[in-house]
């Protein structure tokens, strides 16, 4: 057998490195080789590409969302983040000094002045239209953000309006509802047939008053008409008994107001009979005893 | 510079990624920008450049990792790295050696590599399964997003399948055994139980098959 040609030798290792299926010591064959023989890299790289269709066949997945500012970060924190020349640019070869006989034209056409100047100009405008441009779309998303944190305020604020009312409306609805529900239950009370009714007062145009007594539940719900109302002074009521020696009081009454004084009171368990009631003006919160010539009406039950 | 400039700033999206608007370009002139986009990164641009290798290569780089790695995390996590390489290896990129397109591969496989062979040390299984069935990878790039890539891929693809085509099973798999496994001829030929001449054979010929479709082709350049 005989041993392989160089060419032959180039293919299969160049053909194993692009595989990556070469030892370490074929790797250094290959390098060896392309260090001595320039024309062995097409060799090369075409070995190369055709490995690379290996992973031109998969078909492509995508990276996850927030790689791309994840690398853009890392490169900014790598310490080789600094600009760089670019390595494969030639470096011009020291100018040699022209004949006298030879016009140089390159000096000529230098106008650096007049480039220089005209490549600030357009780098110039070309910064003041970036300006221009980011100013002007920062203002209006500003003016944006503005207009719609307004337009949120407002809408809360007539969501709170509106709670408000509908908690006014229901406040008022309970207050209703409770009125009803005692004007109702007096309603029921009222025509209860243990419930009686006593006047007292002599004159329609004088003090009245009206109790209605409920014996079996012990209760007085006392309405008094025509009492005027003075200041520092109260309208109290009294009970009068066989069971006790002395007038009881059964309270001050209070002026609704339409003006009526109205009172709702239990009779004290002491009492067992009550055969009289009378109204007093005392001075202001009541007193023990009644003030004799302050009676403004009285009479049986 | 300038012009560029100018030609961001009458761009109607911000960051005007170069090429990004033109129509598919044909393969000649994808690999001329591919190489401008290199040169660029030399010069220190992690903006425009960057982005737009990132757009045409993050795909490919991430299914190599998947490939060799089969972990979307490890994947993941090493596409980062690999970009980072790319970034510090622009200014030393060479054209005659390779083209961009191998280039960012054949980065991406060797830090594959690296992480399989290191999970290996810590006790990981060494010999992946070969799964020559690339969709495995189930996560396709998304479509519609770059629409130029698209194209750009599939008229890429096309040419890939033509040439992989030619290949017969034994010479795929040990190439793929090789490339995506991380295994030199030698563990190949333990790892199916053939000898190292076999390897060896199968998987210079199969590149010989490769190449001379590329080249018959007129490559993928």
């Amino acid at each position: 057998m005989t041993a392989p040609s160089h060419d032959e030798r180039l293919e299969d290792l160049a053909a194993l490195c692009a595989a990556g299926a070469a030892t370490t010591d074929e790797k250094r064959q290959l390098e060896a080789i392309l260090a001595s023989d320039p024309q062995a890299l097409v060799a090369y790289r075409e070995h190369r590409d055709a490995g690379a269709l290996l992973a031109e066949a998969l078909p492509p997945m995508a990276p996850p969302a927030g790689a791309l500012d994840a690398i853009r970060e890392r490169i900014a924190r790598d310490p080789a983040q600094v600009a760089r020349p670019s390595e494969r640019a030639p470096t011009a070869p020291p100018a040699k000094p022209l004949p006298d006989n030879v016009i140089d034209l390159a000096s000529r056409r230098r106008r650096t002045p007049m480039i220089v100047s005209s490549v600030s100009l357009v780098a110039a405008a070309a910064m003041a239209l970036l300006w221009v441009r980011e100013s002007r779309v920062s203002s209006d998303l500003e003016n944006r953000l503005a207009a719609e944190t307004q337009l949120r305020q407002d809408s809360v604020a007539r969501e709170r309006q509106t709670l408000a009312r509908l908690g006014d409306a229901e406040g008022q609805l309970q207050t209703v509802s409770q009125k009803l529900d005692k004007a109702e239950n007096l309603a029921t009370w009222l025509q209860t047939p243990q419930v009686s009714l006593s006047t007292l007062g002599k004159s329609e145009d004088g003090p009245r008053v009206k109790i209605f007594v409920d014996p079996d539940k012990r209760r007085w719900l006392v309405y008094a008409y025509e009492l005027p109302p003075i200041s520092d002074k109260d309208y109290q009521l009294w009970f009068l008994s066989s069971d006790a020696d002395a007038p009881v009081s059964a309270g001050v009454l209070q002026r609704r107001p339409d003006g009526v004084l109205v009172t709702e009171i239990a009779i004290p368990p002491n009492l067992q009979t009550i055969e009289n009631a009378a109204i007093s003006l005392e001075k202001k919160g009541g007193v023990t005893s009644p003030t004799l010539d302050q009676i403004k009406v009285s009479g049986k039950l | 510079m300038i012009l560029r400039l100018i030609h961001y700033l009458m761009a109607p999206e911000p960051g005007g990624a170069v090429a990004s608007r033109r129509a598919p370009a044909s393969a000649e002139a994808r690999a001329e920008e591919d190489r401008a986009l290199v040169a660029a990164m030399a010069s220190g641009d992690s903006g425009a450049a960057l982005t737009e290798l990132y757009h045409r290569f993050g795909g490919i780089v991430m299914a190599v990792l998947h490939r060799i790695l089969s972990s979307r995390a490890e994947s993941e996590e090493l596409l980062q790295e690999v970009f980072l390489e790319l970034w510090r290896r622009a200014p030393s990129y060479d054209p005659s050696r390779a083209s961009v397109s191998t280039w960012v591969a054949t980065i991406a496989r060797s830090r594959g590599i690296d992480a399989l062979r290191a999970r290996q040390r810590r006790g990981g299984d060494r010999h992946q399964p070969v799964d020559d069935n690339p969709g495995m990878a189930a996560m396709k790039a998304p479509t519609g997003e770059r629409p130029d890539e698209v194209i750009a891929h599939s008229q890429r693809s096309r040419k890939v399948r033509e040439a992989l085509a030619q290949l017969s099973d034994v010479q795929r798999q040990a190439l793929e055994l090789s490339y995506f496994g991380g295994m030199s001829h030698r563990e190949i030929a333990e790892h199916i139980d053939v000898p190292v001449g076999t390897v060896k054979s199968r998987i210079i010929a199969g590149m010989k098959v490769l190449r001379g479709t590329l080249v018959a082709q007129g490559g993928l350049l």
